[in-house]
Formats: C-alpha cells, structure tokens, sequence
C-alpha cells in the first residue's frame, strides 16, 4: 500500500555536513537522498514530551525530519526519569519543552523545533495541527487521545499512536482517509478510575523505548512512503512474554467521527465524553466499587481531580495542610483517611492517618466512622476528591479534602517526608 | 466494511448472550480454548496471562470466564451485560465485532484476547 503523503521536495538541499550525517540513510536505496530531501522538507508535531515523547523525539531530530511540533506543560520530575530517557537528573524542575528543545538541538541542530508549551484542548488543538503533516500520539490519558484522533480525522491527517501500560504496549497507525481511526478501535473510554493510569500500575521503563521507536518508525514511513505501514492493524507488545502480536483493525462505517456518516463533525469536550465531570466521577467511583482505581497525579487523573473539585465547587470540602496542621496541633483529631496504594502508604504516610485504598472503600466504607471529622487525602489531591465525593454521597457530612495531597503537605508542613 | 467470517462452522451455532450467566454447555464437556487476559485485568484472573476456558462461542467462553473469575466481570460487561465499549475481543486477530459477537463460533485452536484500552505514554 502506498502511504505517500504529497510533498514538494524541489528547492531542499541537503549541505554537505547534512549529507555526512545522513550517509547510513542515504545508502538505503528506500531512503537516498530523494527520501531524505523528503524528511527534511517534512513536519512532525509530537503531542507529549514524557516516555514516547522521548525516543520519539531523539529519532526524528537525529533522524532528519525538517520541523518537529512539540506539546506540553509539564516541568520535568525525578519520578520521569526511570523512562524519559531525553532528560537528565539536573533538569529536574525545568519545563520539559525546554530540555526537550536544548536536546534535540544538540542532537541534530539541523531541525527546526517549534514549542507548544500548553495543554491541547479543544479550542487549540486544529490551529497547533494544522501546520504539520503527521501528528504522533505520545500523551498519557484518554481525553487527549480522543482529541488528537478527531483533530486528525477532520484534518485528515495520520497519528501515529502509540500507548504503554505496565508491560504491553499499543501501536497503530490511524488514518481516516486510508483506514480506521482510533474510535474505530474504541467507541468510547473507559469511564475514569476502571482502568488505571502508568503512575499508579506503573509502566516498565523500557517499554516506552520500544513502542516510541515504533512510533518514530512508522512516521519515517509514512513519509518516505515506503514499506507497510500499521494503518489498518495494532501491534501488541508484551514485553513479559516477550511477544509481538497483531489484530487487523477495520474501519468502523458506524464511526462516530470517521463512518459513513459522522456525529461528530467538530471537536467536543473530551473531559466530558470521557466522563471526567464531577457528578460522573463520583457515580464512577461509587459504581465501579471493586474496580475504582485511579492514577496518582499527571495528566487524566489531575484532570479528573481538578474537575472534580471545580465542578462541584468542594471549596468549601477542602481543607489545606498548613490549615490541617494547626487543627492537629490544636488538639483536634480528624480521621485522616489515605486513599492511596499501600505501596505509597510505604514510601511515606501521615502520623495517625488510616490507609483504605480508594478501590477498596466501598467496601470498607463502615470503618469511616461517621462521628468525627474525615480528612481525605491521596498524592495530589485527584483520589482524595473522588473519596470524598463518594463519602458525601454515602451520609458522611464531614469530609474534607486535603489540597494537594501529601505533596503538599511535605512541601508546606514537613519537608522530611520523601516525595514520590 | 464489518465482515463477517464465511463457512466452516454453521452447523455449530449456540446463540447465547454475553451477559447470560447460565451456558447450555457446562464447563468440562465440550473442548477449551485459551483467551490471553492482558496486564490490566490479570489481577482478576490469579495473574494468569491465558486461560483455558470451555465453550463453543465467544459468548459461552467469555461467560465461562466471567464466573470462574468473578471479579473480572465488571470490567468485561456493563451492567445490562453487554460488553464494554472499550474491551475489545478478538478471535485469532479478528475483532469479534467483524465477525458474529458472541455468536461466533471457536474451534479449539482458536486463540481469544482480550484487548483493552490504556492509554499511558507521557508521563
């Protein structure tokens, strides 16, 4: 199948420093010089600079491709660094659009790299696609991954999409015109909190460097126009079993966005369809009872947390750690309730706090006593507000929510607890 | 274009809901097939990545599979059981939806996974 996207290539030398560092591209008789005049008269926008981002963005730039698109708001973490292999323990703390940047220069100042420091939403997401020809899939939640599939299909542009989760990884190539999309895979989302993100299942730090690779692969193709691409098949890894196995897709003529006769003809709001509000969240913390899990803090979850607390206007549930501190130093004594998973609970804990991990509340509700106050805390804050949620929903009237989590505490209260 | 599979097994056909509890066929008395459970749901399963489960159809195994593992059936099935929009199942490398859902019937070198959605990468 011939996936050529067109492009003129006419007026892109290559200088002779470029043709000595393309030289192994450039013996490839499906690359040479046409196909690397090619790369470099091309643009990529990578959405995500964290685990795919990081292999993906090392081999486009060394590999040659004209302009890379970078998206994201996130500042670098130490927990980042046991897979996002762009970054080194003295970026801690700096934006990841920046180190990104210094690196992929350094790799290949030959690229152009332009920055989109913001979160991709739906008022932005057309506008920041548009000026590429391929756009590659390396975010971490639900909402974004539906946006970035409609944003292509209506733009009718390839994504190449890659996901990861504790040891297995998903690769595809979407592209409405020539096959499925990715609602053609998935209809809808899992609602939040049944399937549970990278930071709380954890993800092995190599796996991210295999199916970014993949996803730096199939985009060199793409725009070469050579080989098979994945359109129309998904590649699953296990990297336990050490197995790559393949599903043939089919595109959907029922599709929401890309069928016969589509319903969505516009971007939505993906914090909505994918049930992220704060009345859904609650239901879904509640009626997922054993199920209910949820991610630790970045991306779908802190957007979860966050509308949570926005949309039900928990202002008055909250409580923050400076304000918790004085309560306890007064004397007072909440039940503070940890959300969190024990293996959290082991890295760090608050004195006098009881540990039932926020899938195991239901359950446990009755070991919340209904008498004193209930301080609710997670990690970041995201748990916490749907514990609470579901507690207020249960008759508890006393529930607040630690802002922050135990993040905050740590960083306002005591410093001598380890952050994670 | 949903397709749907062609010849070889019609005379075999156990039309049976996902969401039925109850199989015409109990567990033991007719072949097993292997279904591959992946990483997420592997905590519902002992840990187990594959599972030898009974039945002729994608509906009798997964039916099979849900109540030997009961705590897996909330993430496979919805409440008025039917499967979730977002668990995909597949026999050999055809989504189940291309071919007769559950009424699909299995031979016994069929290979069925479960393919959830994940969505990690960035972070």
């Amino acid at each position: 199948m011939s996936t050529d996207l067109p492009r003129a290539v006419d007026g892109v030398p290559l200088a002779p420093e470029e043709l000595q560092r393309y030289s192994r591209h450039l013996s490839l008789p499906e690359v040479g010089v046409e196909g690397q005049r090619r790369l470099k008269a091309s643009s990529v926008l990578i959405v995500g600079t964290g685990g795919l981002g990081a292999p993906l963005g090392m081999y486009l730039a060394a590999a040659g491709i004209g302009r890379l698109g970078l998206v994201d708001f996130d500042a670098v973490e130490a927990s980042n660094l046991q897979r996002q292999v762009l970054f080194s323990s003295q970026d801690i703390g700096r934006a990841k659009l920046d180190a990104t940047r210094e690196r992929l220069h350094g790799i290949n100042p030959h690229v152009q790299i332009d920055v989109h420091e913001t979160r991709l939403e739906s008022s932005n997401a057309m506008e920041i696609l548009r000026p590429y020809d391929v756009v590659v899939d390396g975010t971490d939640n639900f909402p974004t991954r539906y946006l970035v599939n409609d944003a292509c299909v209506l733009l009718g542009k390839p994504n190449v999409y890659g996901s990861i989760f504790r040891f297995e990884g998903q690769a595809s190539v979407f592209w409405a015109e020539r096959g499925p999309c990715y609602r053609c895979l998935y209809e809808e989302p899992p609602p939040p909190g049944l399937v549970p993100s990278c930071a709380e299942g954890g993800v092995l730090g190599v796996l991210p460097g295999i199916v970014g690779s993949i996803q730096a692969i199939e985009t060199i193709k793409l725009l070469l126009g050579a080989g098979d691409t994945l359109i129309g098949r998904l590649l699953l890894f296990d990297a336990l079993g050490m197995r790559f196995r393949e599903l043939r897709l089919r595109k959907n003529s029922d599709c929401a966005v890309c069928g016969d006769s589509p319903r969505v003809r516009e971007l939505i709001d993906y914090e909505a369809f994918c049930g992220m509000d704060a009345v859904a969240n609650a239901a879904g913390a509640a009626t997922a009872a054993t199920a209910a899990t949820e991610s630790t803090g970045a991306g779908a979850a802190q957007h979860a947390g966050s509308a949570a607390l926005a949309a039900d206007g928990s202002a008055h549930g909250d409580i923050t750690p400076r304000e918790l501190s004085e309560r306890l130093a007064r004397g007072e004594t909440p039940f503070v309730l940890d959300v969190r998973e024990p293996f959290e609970w082991e890295i760090c804990r608050l004195q006098g706090a009881t540990l039932i991990p926020l899938r195991e509340l239901p359950k446990r509700v009755a070991e919340v006593p209904r008498d004193r106050d209930i301080v609710v805390h997670c990690k970041l804050g995201g748990r916490s507000a749907k514990a609470a949620a579901f507690l207020r929903q249960s008759g508890y009237d006393r529930v607040l929510n630690l802002t922050g989590g135990i993040r905050a505490w740590s960083e306002t209260v005591d410093p001598s607890l380890p952050v994670y | 274009m949903r397709r749907r599979r062609d010849g070889g097994h019609g005379g075999r056909t156990f039309v049976l809901s996902a969401g039925s509890k109850s199989t015409t066929m109990s567990e033991g008395n007719t072949m097993a097939v292997r279904i591959l459970i992946p990483t997420a749901l592997r905590a519902f399963t002992d840990s187990e990545s594959s599972v030898e489960v009974a039945g002729a159809t994608v509906g009798e195994l997964l039916s099979n599979l849900t109540a030997r593992y009961i705590e897996l059936r909330p993430h496979l099935f919805d409440d008025k059981g039917r499967l979730r929009t977002f668990v995909n199942v597949y026999v050999n490398d055809e989504d189940f939806r291309s071919l007769e859902r559950e009424s699909t019937p299995i031979k016994s070198d069929d290979v069925v996974s479960i393919v959830p959605a994940i969505a990690g990468g960035a972070t």
